[in-house]
């Protein structure tokens, strides 16, 4: 008598025999079994029927127990109804392993918004990635194409599932939406390039899809198509340094997935493209290259990376009437016909195994597709040259994902071309790929494009001018471009100095390189801009005169900077000129050109300097209204018009009326741009103004504090907004009292920042210090005023110092010089060589007049 | 926790002996996890092994630097311990709650759907009982299904693990898997095909 133990371990041996054998032969051993244990048999048999079964059971678990019991789903608190946040969940419309997908609405003040929302399982997404993805979002969310179902939001619901919210599409995968109106090669090709096309302007913005396959590609019923899920198979793509397999596994669908992704390979553009090959290779052929359907993942693994893809043709059987039925053709063999050559060449170049090998850019693939529909030979081979530059792009993974390593990497590869091509004229035509790939890069990172990028952006920039550099001699031209990029980028993140300097040398090279008067002018504008953000007045103005001189006068972007210019210089009158011009010769350009909607935005905020702010508030109304027109309700943009607009509400409608709209600003900006941006700094002090005015002075504070903490992290501690945020907080506190200590640790931190870096933060050190004095006094800490009133740094800043401050200042010193006894007859020692200074300089300025600018906001 | 990466070290080259001294280390802190995830699904028995394994993980590795060789090396040793938190917890509900069996459904009752309903339950303590009686015929084909069942690792990692191939895997898991459903008499069904 066996023991169980023995039983089962002779059970094995004998499984493990029948499974190499083929049914007859498996009989044979079951009936030699049975002779010897009849009942050891049966159990044989019903095992190996139980394995069957299994086998042949579909997509339930492993054992059945496991993921029912392990992974049960949150599957109480989502279903119809449900109401979270701005939305509510009308139906749900997908499951996968993945999670679980609903249709639902979201309504604003004034609209209402279809929404797809999909659940991630939460045992899918790793949390360091989720909290990076917050990040991004904001470059998902301006991935502004007809042919992409934008991300509208990334959060997570109070149980704690992520979940991402996307424009809810009605429409039919692409394949079964070409097979059900029976379209031709022709007619699918053309419908792909549509694809193309999306895919292309997400790759500019140096966003790669991941997961291209047919169920994500929708196409409407007037025949546009639409990419879903763009982006997001990143943040849930890795976890940790878990296996491609793992990963395979878990999230991508095994036939969308490249080689290289699957051996854990950097994720480039030619994911895309290879996942954009098996795309096209199913919506021509009817099929994939794979009959992934009835394989393991072992095998689909291997298939994806070692197997070369059978030709189209080839996966057309005899018995597929139907198929070539659907194409347009009679019989299956004029199908197969038609698969050949060029089109199974394209196809056969996005799925080659080595990245390398690919097409190194959508635009090419697309150019291939346009040959084929125009009836011209594709080119056979690219020239050698254009292979190195697209080995190059893979092996240093441009355009990948938007990372300050990743445009490093681009920036220091350029640079490295560049050099490499002083010797080589004739392969200029790779500079200047590597140029537009470049400002392409950075328009990615611009955070008025963008959000949410501001200090990876600033960090890429710092990082990217040595090298750019090496290219001031050899190549003035190509300098000049970059510089002018990379300072037109530097002067959107704050960086105003180092833009100044940088478009300064951009124009030499130019003049070196020989630019036309346009380019020189347009070269000389951009450092006009600069020099005014930086608040070099002269120079800026004596920039804008010589662009004049070459002829750029009537241009809106010349109208716009002088406008600027005259708004800084407190020259009304002027500023709205300029401005209104700048308005009106871009009437016409559409609601996407960066200078119309600034000179609207700038014209509206000149005229609320001129207390003209009805007017102001009916053309922020007015460019509001225009901008809508050509985006979504919830595009960043709007939120940012409506930020600005804040102001010119408060003074026409009066705070009270404002506190309700600032809020929702606040929010969107969070939202959009995440809470620690430059848009939610800035909202929050327009929310905090409101607060204030209208007399909720606590929460007035405690926005502001936030406020301040955004800017820290939004452009660190020394630019001059946080200096200034800090300081504006630091005299809320005083006026609010019992902040004692934080007030004055604000006006130590701020002064000994803004003594450190005075030339780049343009810190009005003395009108600050006035203040902090005025807030010694108040607590009896007279001498302690008197001595930081005549710091020396002080002394020697105050003659160069705006009228209105030397005010502040002559007013505090006296208050500080009569509370420190200075009047009695003997002063005390310590102090009475500060009263002989105090004395003087009271006497001396008695002629100071008091002066207009007392704006301190950034 | 230097301690426990000293004693990952020894295990790595092969100290069996230090097992004991690990699981004291890790032990705890998956059951504070799993405690964890029980309170957050408003004490619904929700244990997930996958997630909390990975929850484990990225505690030890993430917040407090202990240097596993790799993920894999972290859930072998895990999963024998997920099984005794999963099994532990259950006796104690069972035990707190007469008649807590009724918190689950009858393996049996699933044969009649399709697809596992939402919120079905498995008598994990019958499922460790099995498999303690299977691994005593066949140790191997038990740890496989051990990690199937209670890590996070595919079938390459578990034979990676197991140092055997992954082949000889895929046979242990359907002889292992074929002989559970027999004992268990359920129908189950299979992700991957084997």
């Amino acid at each position: 008598m066996k023991t169980a133990a023995e039983r089962i371990r002779r059970l094995g041996e004998l499984f493990d025999e029948a499974l190499d054998l083929d049914p007859v032969a498996r009989e044979q051993l079951l009936a030699r079994c049975r002779a010897e244990d009849p009942s050891l048999a049966d159990e044989l048999a019903r095992l190996i029927e139980r394995d069957l079964s299994l086998l042949d059971s579909q997509p339930r678990t492993p054992l059945g127990l496991v993921s029912a019991g392990l992974d049960a789903r949150d599957s109480d608190t989502l279903q119809p109804g449900k109401q979270f946040g701005v939305y509510r969940l009308e139906q749900e419309i997908g499951q996968g392993g993945m999670g679980r997908v609903f249709r639902a609405t979201r309504s604003g003040p004034d609209f209402t918004q279809e929404v797809a929302i999909k659940f991630v399982r939460r045992d899918l997404v790793h949390p360091a990635l989720l909290r990076r993805f917050s990040t991004e979002r904001a470059i998902l969310a301006a991935l502004d194409h007809p042919g992409i179902s934008r991300l509208i939001d990334a959060s997570t619901t109070p149980e704690g599932t992520p979940y991402v919210v996307m424009e809810f599409v009605r429409g039919q995968a692409i394949d079964g939406w070409a097979d059900a109106r029976l379209l031709g090669l022709d007619e699918r090709l053309a419908l792909f390039r549509k694809v193309l096309a999306a895919v292309a302007h997400a790759h500019r913005n140096l966003v790669v899809h991941r997961d291209i396959k047919a169920s994500n590609v929708l196409v409407t019923d007037d025949g546009e198509i639409k990419l879903l899920d763009f982006g997001i198979a990143k943040p849930l793509g890795r976890l940790g340094d878990i296996s491609a397999t793992q990963t395979m596994d878990r999230f991508l669908t095994p036939s969308s997935a490249a080689p290289e992704q699957l051996a854990g390979g950097p994720i480039t553009v030619a994911c895309d493209i290879h996942a954009l090959g098996m795309l096209l290779y199913e919506l021509l052929a009817g099929r994939l290259p794979f009959g992934f359907a009835n394989m393991t993942p072992g095998e689909i693994e291997h298939a994806i990376r070692q197997v070369p893809p059978p030709p189209m043709a080839g996966r057309v059987l005899d018995s597929d009437l139907a198929l070539a039925q659907a194409r347009g053709f009679h019989h299956v063999r004029e199908l197969r016909e038609a698969l050949r050559g060029d089109l199974e060449h394209i196809v056969q170049r996005c799925l080659r195994k080595l990245p390398t090998e690919r097409y190194g850019t959508i635009d090419q693939l697309d150019h291939d597709i346009d040959c084929v529909l125009r009836q011209q030979p594709i080119r056979e081979r690219q020239s050698d040259r254009w292979y190195r530059w697209r080995k190059f792009v893979a092996r240093h993974r441009v355009a990948s994902a938007l990372s300050a390593v990743l445009l490093l990497t681009v920036l220091v590869a350029v640079a490295a071309i560049l050099r490499q091509n002083v010797a080589i004229t004739h392969e200029r035509d790779r500079a200047q790929r590597a140029v537009g790939l470049l400002k392409n890069a950075f328009a990615a990172a611009n955070p008025t494009q963008v959000a949410g990028a501001n200090v990876t952006a600033r960090a890429v920039l710092e990082a990217a001018r040595p090298s750019l550099e090496t290219t001031f001699d050899t190549q003035p031209d190509v300098y000049a471009e970059l510089a002018g990029t990379l300072a037109e980028v530097e002067l959107a993140v704050g960086l105003s100095p180092q833009a100044a300097e940088l478009a300064e040398r951009a124009r030499q090279a130019a003049a070196k390189a020989g630019f036309d008067a346009a380019r020189t002018g347009a070269l000389l504008i951009l450092e006009a801009r600069a020099r005014i953000s930086a608040g070099d007045y002269a120079e800026a103005e004596e920039r804008l005169t010589r662009a004049a001189a070459l002829g750029l006068e009537q241009t809106p972007e010349w109208q716009l900077a002088m406008g600027q210019l005259c708004h800084h210089r407190s020259l009304r009158e002027q500023a709205l000129a300029h401005l209104e011009q700048a308005v009106r010769d871009t009437r016409g350009r559409p609601p996407s050109d960066d200078i119309a909607n600034l000179a609207r935005l700038q014209l509206a905020n000149a005229l609320r300097s001129s207390e003209r702010s009805q007017e102001a508030l009916a053309l922020f109304d007015q460019t509001l209204a225009w901008q809508s027109a050509g985006l979504q309700p919830d595009h960043p943009r709007l939120t940012l018009i409506r930020m600005y607009r804040l102001d010119a509400l408060r003074r026409v409608r009066g705070a009270k009326a404002t506190v309700p709209e600032a809020r929702q600003v606040v929010e969107e900006a969070d939202r959009i741009y995440g809470k620690n941006s430059i848009a939610a700094a800035t909202a929050r002090m327009s929310l905090g103004i409101s607060l204030l005015e209208a007399g909720e002075r606590g929460e007035g504070a405690q926005v502001f504090r936030e406020s301040l903490t955004a800017w820290r992290s939004a452009v660190g501690n020394d630019h001059q907004n946080t200096l200034r945020s800090a300081f504006n907080l630091a005299q809320i506190l005083t006026d609010l009292g019992g902040n004692d200590a934080e007030a004055e640790a604000l006006y130590r931190e701020i002064l000994q920042r803004g003594e450190a870096k005075a030339e780049e933060t343009r810190a009005p050190l003395v009108f600050w210090r006035s203040h902090y004095a005025q807030f010694l006094l108040k607590r009896q800490r007279a001498g302690d005023a008197l001595r930081l009133l005549l710091e020396p740094d002080n002394l020697t800043r105050l003659p160069d110092s705006h009228s209105s401050h030397r005010s502040a200042f002559l007013a505090a010193l006296k208050a500080a010089s009569s509370a420190a006894g200075c009047d009695a007859p003997a002063p005390r020692a310590d102090i009475a060589s500060y009263c002989t200074t105090a004395a003087d300089l009271v006497k001396s300025s008695a002629v100071s007049a008091p002066g207009t600018e007392s704006d301190n906001l950034p | 926790m230097s301690s426990i990466t000293e004693l990952l070290d020894r295990w790595k080259r092969g100290d069996r002996s230090v097992e004991d001294a690990l699981a004291t280390d890790i032990y705890p802190v998956l059951r504070e996890l799993a405690r964890a995830q029980v309170r957050r699904h408003g004490n619904a028995l929700t244990l997930r092994a996958t997630e909390l394994a990975n929850e484990a993980y990225e505690r030890l590795h993430v917040q407090q630097g202990v240097n596993w060789q790799n993920r894999a090396h972290f859930h072998a040793i895990a999963a024998t311990l997920m099984r005794r938190v999963v099994v532990d917890y259950l006796r104690e509900r069972q035990a707190e709650k007469r008649g807590g069996d009724q918190l689950f459904i009858a393996l049996d009752d699933m044969n009649q759907r399709e697809t596992p309903a939402q919120g079905d339950h498995v008598d994990w303590l019958a499922v460790d009982q099995a498999l303690t009686e299977f691994a005593q015929a066949a140790p191997d084909a038990a740890r496989v299904v051990e990690l199937r069942l209670f890590s996070g690792l595919t079938k390459e990692e578990i034979a990676e693990v197991c140092g055997s191939s992954r082949a000889t895997v895929g046979r242990q898991w359907r002889f292992a898997r074929a002989w559970l459903a027999e004992r268990l008499d359920v129908v189950p069904g299979d992700e991957d095909g084997g």
